[in-house]
């Protein structure tokens, strides 16, 4: 969010683009297991675009959307993503290697 | 013990042992056409003078430039499907130069955002923004809020003005992110890389809808494909599973000879089948908040699916058809109870719908009536092609059940609801992935799996697939060869033809959607000076407005007043908008906007409003001494109502 304030217009409108269309759906994938790289490829826009649309609509139903808890929301999503992407890898590679 | 899915591999992705690739200078020189294509296109740009077009639309002010740009990228997509085994990333190429070309070509004439409907949609959001409230008395929008919620937050984030930023590219943008989940999808109907190419081109080719810009039908369409997709490449029932359902379904699938498709179905682990469940279901849920028709069309897809032993997850129609009750329930309750018997009132009612879909659109000047019809020409055109392509893919022993169902079950959409005469469109729109593939499947040479592919036409083979009937035999290569170049020469054809009736299709409302610099700047001056709370009068609501202050102003419109009981004379209809405008304690003085697209509006549709009759309307209200002129330009006038 820093960076993008600081980095001028044009590059924060494309930051925030791809940020929207890339981020909470590739850091989600992993944990879906999907393993074929062209479906992963295929989820991460629309699960990104997705979950942007479902933290954004419960933030503006519970009358509390506001552009910091809204990218707040989005980055702990991605970490959580991240995490259990992390975690799903380890418990998947235990049960092939027993 | 996770089992690590092997098949996956083999059935998501085009078979590895086809033919090699050929070395990579060999493959850059097909790059040729592509490139001159482009360069083509682009240096014809400056040359497009949209203020000249006439009702025909764009096709009207194209240079020769353009068609033979599209004409040149056409043969080279062709010329380079026929090594589709080999050089996919080629066809990739082409594809993606199709999407800019085509989609982009009014961003980049105009460089502005094209069509009233868009203005309004930026003004949506500018709302949510503003108010941070979503507001469902404002209209019906608001009960499906979802989009524009997360474009609220894209343009917060992003720092611009507004949601019209994105607005121009938005097409483009839309396109560009339906090609993964079309080739997806379209993987899981076949394993011939030329019909998997051929269908996209098709689908491209084809899309004249032009319901893809910065809309919730657009993004509504991303979330229907990547759903279908993904219920098809990874909930495919294995053979066994097709006669486990009840003795009613049984006898339903035995009627259709429901076999094992050509792409058989991945062995999923016990993690990922629940998982890719749980991402339908969400990818569903967005759907449902965002748009009022494509939930059904999703639902009743994945019912064909069901019902045709498609799709694995039997549960699945009921989830959604609950999530969609609870949304229309619990959210969109205060608009579905206010317009109930609009909402039910076409239901089953087929000839209403014809009527608002077909007949009644029939009308306005004379070039614009050929639009239409060139319209109707092409949806039938394409739609024939399909059947005959789907009759020589079921006789040559495929069995594309899946193809078919999604392909057929828009139309119960038909019948549902009238869609304010939108109906036909989206159920074209819907169905065009699956139309695009057994339009295709009609042109292009049959490939059998597990056979000999003819020596001119390499494609990838299907090992330990059961040969088919109608298929080429090893002692039929050599006719096999021929009829392969004539099925690409017929394909190539069509494929001109397609797309060249969908310039004129998908652009022939492009003069009444282009707003000229002058229009846009009146309505900036009107934002500047229009106090809120004020009422903002016009002859046709056709003007790229409503992109701020959506819910802050009063609108009226001479049309709304022609469609009474008793329509007022164009004197009458002045003093009734003089008195609506009037100053008075609370409620500031209002404004009449008139503007050049809402007389080509009038022109070319027709309808109640006639150019005798605006004319008049005119004359009285520049003669009228309750209003003065405060903004004035060749393509647009504003009139402030006077106190008094």
């Amino acid at each position: 969010m820093g960076l993008a304030a600081v980095a001028g217009a044009p590059w924060r409108a494309i930051f925030a683009l791809l940020f929207v269309l890339i981020c909470p759906g590739a850091s989600l994938v992993g944990v879906l297991g999907l393993r074929d790289r062209l479906t992963e490829l295929v989820v991460i826009a629309p699960l990104s675009l997705a979950l942007v649309t479902l933290t954004s609509g419960s933030l503006f139903y519970g009358h509390a959307w506001s552009l910091n808890t809204e990218f707040g929301l989005l980055l702990g999503l991605c970490t959580v993503g991240l995490i259990l992407s992390q975690f799903g890898r380890v418990v998947r590679q235990r049960g092939i290697d027993d | 013990m996770v089992s690590a899915p092997t098949d996956v591999q083999s059935t998501l992705q085009p078979a590895k042992d086809g033919p090699r690739r050929p070395p990579i200078l060999q493959q850059l020189r097909f790059l040729v056409l592509p490139t001159a294509a482009v360069a083509l296109w682009a240096g014809s740009l400056p040359a497009i003078h949209l203020g000249a077009m006439n009702d025909l639309g764009l096709v009207s002010v194209l240079p020769w430039q353009t068609w033979l740009a599209f004409a040149v990228l056409t043969l080279s997509f062709i010329v380079c499907l026929r090594r589709a085994d080999r050089m996919d990333w080629l066809l990739l190429v082409h594809v993606l130069l199709l999407i800019v070309m085509l989609y982009g070509l009014p961003a980049a004439i105009t460089h502005e955002p094209i069509a009233p409907v868009v203005f309004r949609h930026a003004g949506i959001t500018e709302n949510l923004i503003r108010t941070k409230v979503v507001n469902t008395r404002i209209d019906a929008y608001f009960s499906w809020p979802g989009f524009f919620m997360g474009l609220a937050t894209l343009v917060k984030l992003a720092g611009v003005p507004g949601a019209l930023s994105f607005a121009t590219w938005a097409t483009v943008a839309f396109n560009l992110l339906y090609l993964l989940p079309l080739l997806l999808l379209t993987r899981a109907l076949t394993r011939d890389p030329r019909l998997i190419w051929g269908t996209i081109w098709f689908f491209y080719a084809a899309n004249w809808i032009n319901q893809d810009y910065l809309a919730p039908q657009a993004f509504a369409y991303l979330l229907y494909l990547t759903i279908l997709a993904l219920l098809l490449s990874y909930l495919r029932p294995r053979g066994t599973d097709l006669d486990g359902a009840g003795r009613l379904v049984r006898r339903f699938r035995a009627l259709l000879r429901v076999r094992d498709s050509e792409v058989p179905a991945p062995a999923v682990s016990h993690w990922t089948a629940p998982a890719i469940v749980a991402l339908v279901v969400i990818l569903y849920s967005v759907s449902v908040a965002s748009h009022q028709l494509t939930p059904f069309a999703i639902l009743f897809g994945v019912a064909a699916l069901i019902a045709t032993g498609q799709c694995s997850a039997r549960g699945l129609p009921l989830l959604m058809a609950v999530i969609l009750a609870a949304w229309v329930t619990f959210v969109a309750h205060s608009y579905v109870s206010g317009h109930l018997a609009q909402l039910l009132g076409g239901f089953g009612n087929f000839s209403q719908a014809a009527s608002a879909n077909v007949t009644s659109r029939i009308s306005g000047s004379a070039l614009h009536v050929i639009v239409i019809r060139e319209r109707l020409l092409l949806t039938g055109g394409l739609w024939l092609l399909a059947l005959l392509g789907g009759i020589r893919r079921f006789r040559g022993g495929h069995a594309d059940h899946a193809a078919a169902a999604l392909g057929l079950a828009p139309l119960i959409l038909f019948g549902l609801q009238v869609y304010g005469g939108e109906m036909l469109l989206r159920i074209y729109f819907f169905m065009l992935p699956f139309a695009a593939f057994f339009a295709a499947a009609a042109l292009l040479p049959g490939r059998v799996s597990g056979t000999a592919a003819p020596s001119r036409l390499p494609i990838a083979r299907a090992p330990g697939l059961p040969s088919r009937r109608g298929g080429l035999s090893s002692s039929r290569v050599g006719s096999g060869s021929l009829r392969a170049g004539l099925g690409a020469v017929a394909f190539g054809l069509i494929a001109a033809i397609v797309l060249g009736a969908c310039i004129l299709a998908r652009y022939g409302n492009e003069r009444l959607d282009y707003f000229p610099p002058n229009e846009l700047a009146a309505i900036r001056f009107l934002y500047e000076h229009a106090p809120l709370g004020s009422t903002l009068a016009v002859e046709k609501q056709y003007l790229p407005w409503r992109y701020q202050g959506y819910e802050q102003y009063q609108y009226l419109s001479v049309e709304s007043m022609l469609g009474e009981k008793h329509p007022p004379s164009p004197a009458q209809a002045l003093d009734r908008i003089s008195q609506a405008l009037r100053p008075t304690a609370g409620h500031p003085a209002g404004l009449v906007i008139l503007t050049t697209s809402q007389r080509v509006e009038a022109e070319m549709f027709g309808g109640v409003l006639s150019h005798r009759y605006l004319d008049k309307f005119e004359r009285l209200l520049r003669g009228s001494p309750k209003f003065r002129l405060v903004y004035s330009s060749p393509d647009a006038q504003i009139y402030a109502r006077l106190p008094g």
